[in-house]
């Protein structure tokens, strides 16, 4: 009985230890997460006060003023401590986001989640991910300075990696039960592919290839035209491009490629990853100072995609919004210039058909040759199972992403060209640009620049204000890789680049002032071929409408433009859908002539408060899925039409085939799909009205800012009361907008301002974790105490000091 | 009740020392230890270590989370979900503890009984 007892007592504490220790499928451990003096109490903590810390590698005392911000302003004596000291603080402050983020982009996701992450893993090995990364670390330490600040960088973050006790590990770590490991150099070059999959990951040449053998190249012409009539490309027109000379384009190859239709392909990045800057000179500003300003849309997540930092040696004075992993400043200013950066969109990723040479698909056909595969077996860790194998073929243009084990049409095997496995020196671009104090600085900085693309803006007390748009390009044929390409042909091979040189840029314009928001970055006469499948057609015009208008621009300017709400789509496709609608007809409905009214009487401005806009904005959803419902039942990867093109079409093409409803026998033109949405819209919202919520459009949107671990609800910010949408300046949509807002007056003494919906601290326990959020959800901003010495200790919190170690 | 005060604060003596280990199952280790030294009789094996050690989590949570304004306590609460409140956090926390050391507590006194044998 004794013994019984014993055994009942041991099973007993024996199951209370394991759900304890281990946890319970989705129950975190609960003894290690719960309990005060190792668990996430340990993490209820806000940062206030400074260290005095010896650190391992310094050769002089790093000095770091925080401010009420919690913006750490690092005074070091050379770079190597300075970037040290980078990697310590940013490690302190966001070592969990900037770890997940590299396993994100490694494709180890499935190690800390488990199996539900095996297919995104997947699909981050067969994009070539790390390849991509190790391709770029390879280059990056062929530079013997920058090798030395990357490792800097890497040990100040294992520095504080290893001062960690479990029980200071960030919350996310002991709520999913796993420690961090070190950090190294690779790390930042993947942090760097992460971005550039972000930004020039996305391409529509399958689905391009799908829409012409559905429905015939003439269509696809019609519903995806390269140039449009009312385009403001990022270089103004008046651009005459005559100094390049003769240029040349490679004519393309008589022959074609086709394939099976393909039904599956990777997940695109958001369309709506983009950003807005612009910069007006010292005659159009106000003050006769230039101004510039940027703000980059991305997810909205927490912590923040953003910290904030001033870095400063005796050399050099910079600020800005960093990206935690990566050196230096990516988007900010220093004493003498200031630069921002839009994504140049651009299909800088194409993708070849492969033909074995035989059944053991070990090598391809490759003209009259054939070249070897090189096999590689991913081998993809999960946590709480098998660890899972994937084995991907490589060609000489980069990895077989589609075969017969993964998406595509499960027979054609695709092999993907993309600038993003190309070896670069990116992250140097950026150092440099740090240091810039000059137009030639500023050219010299990204004269090296691969991807992604960036449409690159610039001002400096000298008042100069130019804008590049600097990535490596293929010098293509007319619609080369708008399409998929046949690998077996060496004609369909990227010929050559565009030469830096030629690349679009523009410096001191007569109109006094540069900007840029993922728009066509040329028109028609530029003499080299340029297409990407999501140009923005809207945000473009409203920016340049808003800086011509005014004779002189000031911050505040600047300020009302980058929260302008005006909603220039609405303006163009609501009065023409609003004519086509025969208000008698809706008698039945009652409140559609209250919502009809609404519309009518709406200024087109998306504000917070407006009902016009969530009228609008319901509608427009209904009308553009109902017009293109074809493609909603498709089994096939199709790309859908752009607004702006959907807009054209209602407009001038309302008996389009499109038009008619796949779910009614009737033969629908635009007219019939503009009242039907109508109606449908009035139904759902009539319904929604009656459950209490109110459609205010803010809360109709329900903007939130969601933790990056799939957005779990306790560490996110839900219900932000803010306006705009997608294509509206202030690009605030549900879960995506401006990241990081960035206004520069480039006077005597800089006079800069920032905002982010974020904070300064990764750790949900921090009152530092999202305490920039509300005001910049109302569009306010925070001054940039740009602290010229480590003296000049402006609204400085704490201070911490870092001394060498003996 | 003399017994169980020894027991409670031999407990609590080694849930600190061991706690210096930084491992949450010392408080198993130190209840299961005191039951093995100190003999208690009853609901007591259970409820004793139960009760000191869920105060102690509790106390010491409490402080912790007072001292941020139970800024993450409140996420916890939502996270777990207990509707984002904080003496409910505070409340599982501590029965979480006296849970782990009665449990502990079973088993010291289980051995004890068996050696007697």
């Amino acid at each position: 009985m004794k013994l019984f007892k014993l055994l009942l007592s041991l099973a007993f504490c024996g199951v209370l230890f394991y759900i304890g220790h281990f946890g319970l499928g989705t129950i975190p451990p609960l003894g290690k997460f719960m309990n005060p003096y190792s668990g996430f109490w340990q993490n209820e903590t806000t940062e206030s006060f400074g260290e005095q810390l010896a650190l391992d590698g310094l050769s002089a005392a790093v000095t770091v003023h925080y401010d009420a911000q919690l913006i750490p302003h690092v005074f070091a004596e050379n770079d190597l401590d300075l970037y040290r000291a980078q990697g310590y603080i940013t490690a302190k402050h966001r070592l969990w986001q900037m770890e997940f983020q590299t396993y994100a982009a490694a494709g180890r996701l499935s190690e800390i989640v488990g199996a539900d992450a095996i297919e995104y893993d997947r699909g981050q090995r067969r994009k070539g991910m790390v390849f991509g990364a190790e391709n770029a670390l390879d280059e990056m330490l062929k530079d013997p300075v920058l090798a030395t600040r990357i490792e800097a960088y890497s040990a100040g973050v294992n520095q504080y990696i290893s001062s960690l006790e479990p029980k200071d590990y960030p919350v996310e770590y002991k709520l999913l039960n796993y420690a961090p490991e070190p950090w190294q150099p690779l790390k930042s070059a993947l942090l760097l592919m992460y971005m550039t999959d972000m930004l020039a990951g996305g391409d529509a040449d399958l689905e391009n290839s799908n829409f012409i053998s559905l429905f015939g190249k003439e269509t696809f012409e019609l519903l995806f035209p390269e140039f449009l009539a009312d385009q403001d490309p990022v270089i103004p027109r008046e651009r005459d491009w005559s100094d390049f000379g003769e240029v040349t384009v490679p004519i393309a190859p008589a022959s074609k490629s086709g394939i099976a239709l393909v039904n599956e392909t990777l997940d695109q990045p958001d369309p709506d990853n983009g950003s807005n800057n612009w910069a007006v000179s010292a005659e159009k500003s106000v003050n006769g100072h230039p101004i510039l300003a940027n703000d980059p849309h991305l997810g909205l997540n927490l912590p923040s995609i953003w910290y904030v930092m001033q870095l400063a040696t005796p050399d050099h004075n910079v600020m800005g919004a960093t990206l935690p992993g990566a050196l230096g400043v990516i988007i900010g200013f220093n004493e003498h210039i200031a630069w921002g950066v839009t994504n140049a969109t651009r299909d800088v990723k194409d993708w070849y058909t492969i033909t074995f040479t035989d059944k053991s698909k070990t090598a391809y056909v490759y003209g009259e040759e054939s070249k070897p595969i090189n096999t590689v077996i991913e081998e993809i860790k999960v946590k709480g199972g098998e660890t899972y194998l994937d084995t991907v073929r490589y060609t000489h243009y980069g990895p077989i992403t589609y075969d017969e084990r993964f998406k595509g049409n499960g027979r054609d095997h695709l092999a993907m060209k993309w600038i993003g496995h190309q070896p670069n020196s990116n992250q140097n671009t950026f150092l440099k640009l740090n240091r810039a104090t000059d137009y030639d600085a500023y050219v010299d900085a990204i004269l090296t620049y691969t991807a992604p693309a960036q449409n690159f803006v610039f001002a400096s007390k000298e008042n100069d204000i130019a804008l590049w748009i600097q990535g490596k390009i293929a010098n293509k044929w007319e619609q080369q890789g708008k399409f998929v390409l046949d690998g077996s042909n060496p004609e369909h091979e990227w010929q050559s680049y565009i030469p830096q040189q030629h690349n679009p840029h523009v410096k001191n314009p007569e109109r006094q002032f540069v900007s840029s928001a993922n728009q066509h970055p040329t028109d028609e006469a530029y003499p080299y071929y340029v297409y990407d499948a999501n140009y923005e057609q809207y945000r473009n015009r409203t920016i340049n409408d808003f800086l011509r208008a005014l004779e002189k621009v000031s911050v505040e300017d600047f300020k009302a433009l980058q929260s302008n709400n005006f909603n220039l789509k609405a303006s163009e496709a609501l009065p023409s859908m609003l004519e086509l609608l025969e208000a008698e007809s809706y008698e039945a409905l009652g409140s559609a002539e209250g919502y009809l009214k609404t519309l009518k009487d709406w200024d087109y401005i998306n504000d917070k408060n407006s009902l016009g806009a969530s009228v609008w904005e319901a509608w427009w959803t209904t009308f553009y899925t109902m017009t293109w419902d074809e493609f909603e039942t498709s089994q096939i990867a199709i790309h859908w039409p752009d607004s702006y093109q959907t807009v054209w079409l209602l407009k001038n093409h309302p008996e389009l085939d499109f038009f008619d409803r796949l779910a009614t026998a009737e033969k629908e033109t635009a007219t019939d799909v503009v009242k039907a949405s109508f109606e449908q819209t009035v139904k759902s919202l009539y319904e929604l009205s009656t459950t209490g919520d109110s459609l205010d459009w803010a809360t109709y949107k329900g903007t939130y800012v969601g933790h990056l671990l799939q957005g779990l609800p306790a560490f996110s910010r839900f219900n932000l009361p803010v306006g705009g949408n997608g294509g509206i300046v202030n690009a605030m949509k549900k879960n995506h907008g401006p990241s990081w807002r960035m206004i520069v007056e480039l006077s005597d003494k800089t006079n800069a301002l920032g905002a982010y919906p974020g904070g300064q601290s990764g750790n949900p326990g921090s009152k530092h974790y999202d305490d920039l959020l509300d005001r910049w959800a109302a569009g306010e901003y925070y001054e940039l105490n740009f602290m010229k010495t480590v003296d000049e200790s402006l609204a400085v919190s704490f201070s911490s000091t870092f001394t060498p170690k003996n | 009740m003399k017994r169980i005060l020894i027991h409670s604060v031999l407990t609590l003596m080694l849930a600190v020392i061991l706690g210096l280990w930084n491992q949450w199952y010392t408080v198993i280790i130190a209840a299961g230890f005191s039951s093995y030294i100190v003999k208690l009789k009853g609901q007591w094996v259970f409820f004793a270590p139960f009760i000191v050690i869920g105060l102690d989590w509790a106390i010491e949570a409490a402080l912790i989370g007072a001292a941020n304004d139970f800024i993450l306590t409140k996420k916890i609460g939502v996270l777990l979900p207990l509707n984002g409140n904080t003496g409910a956090v505070i409340a599982v926390t501590a029965l979480l503890g006296g849970l782990f050391a009665g449990a502990g507590s079973l088993v010291g006194r289980s051995f004890r009984a068996l050696q007697k044998n």
